[in-house]
């Protein structure tokens, strides 16, 4: 193997790199769709009066977050057909990031709505307004800027970790540059333009949060932190 | 790191399945040994640490 830098090699790859990017996004972006949706399922969960689905969904949480996200899509995928459940591997793969993320974005919210002070609570409950009304108009709006950062963070973390479903075998940009590497027994430029790509829509997206945050503090008229 | 076929838990787990084709066991159990020391292990000596520390800085435990 030549481990010399070869621009033409490059370049040949670059388009078959910049189609498996997109899979990489897409696969992104439903597995952080579906982790808020189930993000807030949990948090439902957590703050539900009922003791007993109070403490199942407790260490349902604790399980999926203190075990690695890769056995758990080794589980998923192959597990789930001994039961007569066949999904392909991306369905596979949206389910557990989904569900993987959305027990730390329960966490993100819950912290979230514990941030938004008692008082406010309070105020609205002397002002008789319904719990519907108090969550839509007073808590959610405050709760909101405080989730952004949790939120923007676990957004990028999936992007990071979605070289993972390479492994059950989805198409994303690992798994494009792994088969580029082994069919041309080169993998110096594969990997590498694969880690310029995630560097190239990583860094931007952590911006766009951060500016996101600044836009949804200053139009609360809240002070930019810095 | 089984991924680069470091001999890890994991690694173990997916050699095993690759042999047995048992993969409800092997998984399931991979999970819940990582589940164990976590839950049980590392989260507890964390909290500990975190006592500890507190009390240090003069801080009541949370």
């Amino acid at each position: 193997m030549n481990a010399e830098w070869r621009w033409d090699f490059a370049i040949e790859i670059l388009p078959q790199m910049l189609w498996a990017t997109l899979n990489t996004i897409l696969a992104a972006g439903i597995g952080y769709a579906i982790a808020t949706i189930v993000g807030l399922l949990f948090l439902l969960g957590q703050r539900t009066p009922i003791k007993i689905v109070n403490m199942i969904n407790r260490e349902v949480v604790e399980f999926i977050r203190s075990t690695p996200l890769l056995i758990q899509l080794f589980f998923v995928y192959f597990v789930l057909p001994q039961f007569g459940i066949t999904l392909s591997a991306w369905v596979c793969g949206m389910i557990t990031i989904g569900l993987h993320f959305g027990t730390y974005l329960s966490e993100v919210y819950r912290g979230a709505l514990e941030g938004v002070p008692k008082t406010q609570w309070e105020a609205c409950r002397a002002l008789n307004f319904t719990t519907l009304y108090t969550y839509r108009r007073i808590v959610l709006p405050q709760a909101f800027p405080i989730a952004i950062p949790g939120m923007g963070n676990y957004l990028v973390g999936i992007f990071k970790d979605t070289p993972l479903l390479s492994t059950i075998g989805v198409a994303e940009l690992f798994h494009a540059a792994t088969a580029v590497g082994g069919y041309n027994y080169r993998y110096l430029e594969p990997y590498t333009i694969v880690g310029i790509i995630f560097l190239i829509l990583s860094v931007p997206a952590a911006m766009g949060i951060r500016k996101l945050e600044s836009s949804v503090n200053k139009a609360q008229g809240k002070v930019k932190n810095k | 790191m089984a991924l680069v076929t470091v001999v890890d838990l994991t690694f173990e787990a997916k050699q095993i399945n690759s042999i047995t084709w048992l993969s409800a066991q092997c998984f399931g159990t991979a999970l819940l040994i990582y589940y164990i020391i976590s839950r049980f292990f590392l989260v507890p000596f964390l909290r500990w640490l975190e006592v500890l520390a507190a009390k240090k800085v003069g801080k009541d435990v949370i």
